[in-house]
């Protein structure tokens, strides 16, 4: 206040007159200029306090970055924005792209080199379509945030993106295979055809094989004991063996990118819960998985003198109707010793499959049981597909074994097929007649007709079977294997109605995409087309 | 010139009632509205809300003043980005409506005012009918400044297109807002006739 009292002057006679004074007041007016200048103050304050740390986030490759734009998300949420996109040179003379980034201040604590970062863009691959939501937004980059470690403000993103969600807990564990079979990174594992979890890499041994590594969520990874099998459920596990056409798969994901499915052996015991990065053998299918549980094998051979057409490796050792082991090898012997071809086939019979009554006694148990007549026989286990199988069966009245000497594998002595059998019979038979004097044609000639009668009926009464029994579970067979392979290739096939609407369908979402981009494009540039309309193009 | 001041004599600023001022009756005798012979601290007054809105015209111009979220991207336009923008998109005719209605106005509005406040201050004789002239323009176009604002609201109430597109005033405006509301009341303050109060007092001093 500058208050300037005027001196009182005193009239003569009279009262003062009341002074007056020049007030120059403080206006209230000029509360609104000090308000706007402590609201502008506030505004610079907040700025300054919200502005966050600045990092260097190292690039290969610069694709979807853009300064202004790009924005850095922490478990999606927006925590910065790339400020400047720039090209640096290394040590090594290669150039990389840094995006500086200005992150919001609470993120601080979790600059640290554990700290990871790594672009996001649309990916669509066969099992995976990933960050859709880029094709619109574009690309952005993504932070796992670990709050443990050195801090530092320069960071090397990672080529790609883990493909395990930190978040996620669970447990790793390795798996050994010689081949990748269509496994990659990403590919599902399932337990009973639930996912439970990834492969998330694969590493290339000295030795050759592959060491998978594999992801089990928790809980699911309780279920991994040390006797679990993993095998690869990916593809169609089409087989066409001596039982006939089986097809098993887990999903269609697992069909188009493959996949790794586990399980406890049925029957076994799941032994004690495996420790973490535990390796596990990685078997082609579940078949070949389930067959693993015989773990004991004993290898006996087989020789045949007739045709081998239509045996197989793998074919079933079978007796009377059950599964008790498979053809291992088909061999083909010049044996010099005897001046003979033979073709030893070599077959597994897993004694575990035998429940044991009383005490075994196993050192002649093979003996005893050849003596009672156990013989080896070619059967036709597939009419359709012509397989044949190897039968084990007792044949009480079969002549006597020729004794052979013990060789490296224990021998299972063989009897002629019936139809082998049959038509060496009556080879022996016209053997027999040529040699046969004729003098004693009539008298042996009568018994010769016998034999051959009741031969002929035994024939006529096969043919019968076949034409009434076989012929038509024939027929049947064969039509459905052809419409499976029919329904199969048509699946497949490059031009097959699936394949082509699939396409289609692709295409049609690939223009739908870009028509939902250019309306946002138009729109951003041209936001009052929403109140009037289009404009015509000029 | 004979004046209504050396004639005693003042105009209500309601009714327009012509008063004879006395010392003490400074009510108008129709209308009871306080009788100044000029606005009362009419400079003073000016200054304060013209620094208010200069000071207003920085954030106005600094933050955006919409904010658009279109299919998952955020973006905020300042006036003169968007200025820009319609500009890098061969739209000039509409850069040029916005860069003059948003920007040259306010600022042009403020260095009127400001001159025609030092030039009162510093007694100035300079062609007063031409800063008259000023002045009238400066409260003509006072009242075209809110186009933006305008726009901005039917903008804002009409692009709420969920997903797609959703606009949002940015913290821009209500500042911009401010600035034009605020030099409006700045003109409004400023008193015209001290203007020519100088050029008289001078012709006096010339006479005597």
């Amino acid at each position: 206040m500058t208050d300037k009292k005027a001196e009182p002057q005193l009239p003569s006679g009279g009262y003062p007159a009341a002074a007056v004074s020049a007030k120059r007041g403080f206006s209230v007016v000029w509360l609104v200029p000090i308000v706007a200048a402590l609201v502008a103050l506030w505004l610079v304050y907040k700025n300054i306090s919200e502005t966050g740390p600045t990092v260097q986030i190292k690039f290969e490759t610069g694709e979807g970055l853009v300064a202004g734009k790009t924005k850095i998300r922490f478990r999606d949420v927006e925590i910065g924005v790339v400020t400047n996109v720039d090209l640096e040179k290394e040590k090594d003379g290669d150039f990389m792209v840094v995006a500086h980034a200005e992150l919001h201040p609470s993120t601080k604590d979790y600059l640290t080199e554990n700290t990871r970062f790594w672009a996001v863009r649309a990916h669509i691959s066969a099992g995976q379509v990933a960050a859709l939501g880029t094709l619109f937004s574009g690309a952005y980059i993504a932070m796992d945030g670990n709050a443990e470690g050195k801090k530092t403000k320069d960071f090397v993103a990672l080529k790609k993106p883990p493909v395990i969600d930190p978040r996620f807990p669970g447990k790793h564990y390795k798996l050994s295979v010689d081949r990748l079979g269509g496994l990659n990174p990403g590919s599902p594992v399932y337990y009973r055809q639930i996912e439970v979890g990834m492969i998330t890499d694969y590493v290339l041994q000295d030795d050759g094989t592959i060491l998978l590594d594999v992801f089990i969520e928790t809980p699911h990874h309780e279920r991994i004991f040390d006797n679990t099998l993993f095998w690869n459920a990916g593809g169609i596990d089409l087989k066409i063996d001596a039982s006939g056409v089986s097809l098993d798969t887990e999903s269609l994901i697992s069909v188009l990118m493959g996949g790794v499915a586990f399980d406890i052996p049925p029957r076994a015991s799941a032994g004690a819960p495996a420790k973490e990065g535990a390796v596990f053998p990685l078997f082609r299918n579940r078949s070949q998985a389930n067959a693993i549980q015989y773990t004991i094998k004993k290898k006996y051979l087989l020789f045949f003198d007739q045709s081998l057409r239509g045996l197989q490796v793998g074919a079933p050792l079978d007796f009377r109707g059950l599964d008790i082991g498979e053809v291992v090898s088909i061999g083909l012997d010049a044996d010099f010793n005897r001046d003979q071809i033979r073709m030893p086939v070599m077959v597994e019979i897993e004694p575990e499959r035998f429940r044991i009554v009383g005490s075994p006694d196993q050192e002649d148990l093979l003996d005893k049981l050849i003596d009672q007549g156990l013989r080896a026989q070619l059967t036709i286990a597939n009419l359709a597909l012509g397989k044949k199988a190897v039968t084990l069966d007792f044949f009480p009245n079969a002549e006597p074994p020729p004794v052979v000497a013990a060789g490296r594998y224990p021998e299972i002595p063989t009897i002629r097929s019936p139809g082998a059998e049959l038509i060496g019979n009556l080879a022996q038979i016209s053997a027999d007649l040529k040699t046969v004097p004729y003098v004693q044609i009539g008298q042996e000639m009568k018994t010769a007709l016998e034999q051959v009668g009741t031969t002929m009926a035994e024939a006529r009464a096969l043919l019968a079977t076949a034409n009434t029994d076989i012929a038509p579970r024939l027929a049947a067979s064969l039509a459905e294997a052809e419409s499976t392979l029919a329904a199969t290739r048509a699946m497949v096939a490059t031009n097959s109605v699936t394949r082509t609407e699939l396409n289609r369908l692709l295409i049609e979402l690939s223009d739908a995409a870009e028509a939902i981009a250019a309306v946002a494009e138009y729109l951003e540039q041209h936001p009052e087309a929403l109140i009037f309309g289009k404009e015509k193009t000029q | 010139m004979p004046t209504a001041r050396d004639a005693g004599l003042a105009v209500c600023h309601d009714c327009g009632q012509l008063v004879r001022l006395s010392a003490e009756h400074h009510h108008c005798p129709r209308c009871h509205a306080t009788v100044h012979l000029r606005t009362p601290n009419s400079i003073a007054r000016s200054w304060a809300l013209l620094i208010a809105a200069a000071i207003c015209y920085i954030p106005a111009n600094v933050l955006p003043v919409t904010v658009v979220d279109a299919l998952g991207k955020v973006q905020g336009d300042t006036i003169m980005s968007g200025v820009l923008y319609f500009l890098h998109h061969g739209d000039w005719p509409l850069a040029l409506v916005i860069f003059t209605a948003s920007i040259a106005v306010p600022m042009s509005k403020i260095a009127m005012l400001m001159y025609l406040l030092v030039s009162v201050q510093r007694r100035s004789v300079w062609r007063p009918a031409d800063r008259t002239r000023v002045y009238r323009i400066v409260e003509l176009i006072g009242r075209w400044s809110m186009l933006d604002m305008f726009v901005v609201t039917i903008l804002v109430a009409l692009v709420q297109l969920g997903f797609f597109a959703t606009m949002r005033a940015g913290a821009g405006a209500p500042y911009f807002g401010s600035v034009v509301v605020l030099t409006m009341l700045a003109a409004q303050q400023f008193d015209p006739r001290l203007i020519w109060d100088t050029v008289e007092a001078q012709d006096d001093r010339q006479e005597s």
